[in-house]
């Protein structure tokens, strides 16, 4: 059975990048457009894995990641930051917020699908 | 008096332990010289005593130790206390003569900054605005100097307050200018068309990325069924290199089926011929029959004859070897017939051979021509089917190579998420321009107040503190050339 990816990012070109990347994997991908739709799409689904970008209107990433943890349902759900951001300051953020890895744009799709795999199979 | 008698103390204390053994050691030797006591009782004696001496004896020394340090430290601390005493000395000499030269120093640059502040005065008192007017009488101490400098601050603070309308003035000058205007109607539109560029190049982006994905599902589907054609699906025996082998073992197993019923031919041929030499014997012996017949034929004859000489007696003889005569003849003639009729079959037999012969031969040329055809035929299929193999692998390979370039294009793509960044940035940075001009403006016309001028170092350090990006930090010092480098890390 094929696994679940939720994908949150405002920018239409990343989503579609992202998407067809990880479904010529193979995998199911959800897309929402910031934290709160995110939210919304969750919606007790099964996620096997979230993407989240950081910066984004309405809700950002890391506040998505927070409110996401607070769920039973997705307290161990890992989660990838996808994002411009590299300064430590928000690393260490997103790393207290129960974020597993922070990858900085542009992604490699090789690299970022060996970390989805990685953090799915864990 | 009292440390060197301590002193002396101590002399003797460490001279103590080496003359009481040898007395001990002496009055001990009496006394058991004079009691009897055993050498052995003498020895463990003097062993106790020795041992009590040598451990007093080490006390004693750590005391004269520590008695020698302490004199020493003490040496030594008034001696540094003096040299302490001195170079504190020497030090404040210094520094009140350094002081001396700063305050002399700093007293010429307050004589220097006073007669720049006179004459800037004075410059600015030659403008539009009305002169005040210095103190006539000016003491040479800085005191007096400044105190005079305070009233014409005053004296300038007045003025301007009473010039404000000037200000208002050059506002309105500035407003003349039309920049503010300008400002307030262009930065809308900068705006716009920034949010217009980003929202194109967004949709353009991703319908790229769609178009790219479409491409490489088509070349996917093209390559899994090309290799459908040539291997067949999952496996199966449905491809066209099966289908060829599958063809070749068919095919031969006709042209084996065809020998084969050439060879049955040649078997019957073969019987044929074997028939002929039937008729042959049958011939020989129809003609047996013929000579059987003649003679019984003669022998009838010759019994006719004795019985027509026999008489009447013969008569009855007679009409048997009429009969006889009669059946000879009829079995001559049907031994004829049976010679003709045999002749008749040999020749139907021997067309029959010459026929099938014929039809063997044909069918001998024929199987070579169709062993010939399908050899022919599979070996062009053959080539053709290494061709489309060969096209196949080529199509999977190109498809590879294609997805690598397409993962490297979906890389690139992402630079439109970078672009729309920055762009969102500096969007968000002119609206706050307009934002700003805005609300001076309502502060302007509503309250009256007068514009203080922005404050472009905050503004930037604002600006500054929005960067997400590496190469924003690098192209608002001027950098270029950033390399842009992906990384991961795990937590």
């Amino acid at each position: 059975m094929a696994k679940t990816i939720l994908f949150v990012e405002d920018s239409a070109s990343m989503r579609q990048v992202m998407m067809t990347t990880l479904k010529r994997e193979g995998y199911d991908v959800i897309t929402a457009v910031d934290g709160q739709d995110a939210l919304t799409k969750l919606d007790g689904k099964k996620i096997h894995l979230i993407i989240s970008d950081v910066n984004m209107p309405n809700m950002d990433g890391i506040t998505f990641v927070k409110k996401a943890k607070q769920l039973p349902a997705y307290k161990f759900t890992p989660v990838i930051m996808l994002t411009t951001e590299s300064q430590e300051s928000k690393m260490n953020e997103g790393r207290a917020a129960g974020v597993k890895a922070w990858i900085v744009k542009p992604f490699q799709p090789p690299h970022l699908l060996a970390a989805v795999s990685q953090l799915i199979m864990a | 008096m009292k440390e060197q008698r301590k002193s002396r103390r101590n002399d003797y204390e460490l001279k103590l332990p080496l003359l009481l053994p040898g007395g001990l050691g002496a009055l001990i030797l009496a006394v058991s010289s004079h009691f009897a006591i055993s050498g052995l009782v003498v020895s463990a004696v003097l062993m106790v005593i020795t041992v009590g001496l040598y451990f007093w004896h080490q006390n004693s020394y750590q005391t004269s130790l520590q008695f020698v340090q302490q004199e020493l430290s003490k040496n030594f601390q008034q001696e540094n206390e003096q040299k302490m005493k001195a170079l504190q000395q020497e030090h404040n000499e210094t520094l009140s003569r350094v002081c001396i030269e700063q305050v002399q120093k700093n007293d010429e640059r307050v004589q220097i900054l006073l007669a720049d502040l006179e004459q800037r005065f004075n410059a600015v008192s030659h403008l539009s605005l009305e002169k005040p007017k210095f103190a006539e009488t000016e003491s040479d101490s800085i005191e007096a100097r400044l105190e005079n400098l305070v009233q014409h601050f005053d004296l300038w603070a007045n003025t301007l307050s009473a010039q404000s309308t000037n200000f208002e003035n050059l506002e309105q000058l500035q407003d003349n200018v039309g920049l503010f205007p300008l400002c307030q109607q262009v930065l809308p539109v900068w705006s716009n068309q920034i949010e217009m560029a980003k929202t194109h190049s967004e949709e353009s982006v991703a319908n790229l990325a769609q178009r790219f994905d479409a491409l490489s599902q088509r070349l996917d589907a093209a390559v899994v069924a090309s290799q459908g054609t040539m291997e067949g699906d999952h496996g199966s025996k449905e491809g066209i290199v099966d289908l060829l082998k599958s063809s070749q073992l068919e095919l031969g197993s006709i042209t084996k089926a065809l020998s084969a019923s050439l060879g049955e031919k040649e078997h019957l041929l073969h019987s044929i011929e074997a028939l002929s030499n039937f008729t042959d014997k049958l011939s020989g012996m129809a003609s047996e029959v013929s000579n059987i017949a003649n003679q019984t034929n003669l022998l009838a004859l010759n019994a006719a004859i004795q019985s027509a000489r026999a008489g009447d007696a013969g008569h009855g003889f007679s009409v048997v070897a009429d009969e006889v005569r009669k059946l000879a003849r009829l079995s001559g003639g049907i031994g004829k017939q049976i010679n003709e009729t045999i002749g008749s079959v040999n020749d139907a037999i021997e067309d029959t051979l010459l026929i099938s012969h014929r039809f063997a031969e044909q069918d001998k040329q024929t199987l070579n021509k169709a062993e010939r055809t399908i050899d022919y035929v599979l070996g062009h299929f053959t080539r053709a089917a290494a061709g489309l193999t060969n096209s196949a692998e080529l199509l999977r390979t190109e498809n590879t190579a294609i997805n690598d370039e397409i993962s490297e294009v979906f890389v690139e793509l992402q630079f439109q998420d970078r672009v729309s960044q920055i762009l969102t940035l500096i969007n968000n940075d002119l609206k706050k321009l307009e934002q700003h001009l805005s609300e001076l403006e309502e502060k302007k016309s509503q309250h009256g107040e007068i514009v203080s001028p922005i404050n472009t170092e905050q503004w930037i350090d604002e600006l500054t503190q929005t960067y997400t990006m590496v190469e924003q930090h690098a192209a608002h010092d001027g950098v270029k050339n950033i390399d842009t480098q992906t990384s991961i890390t795990f937590f």
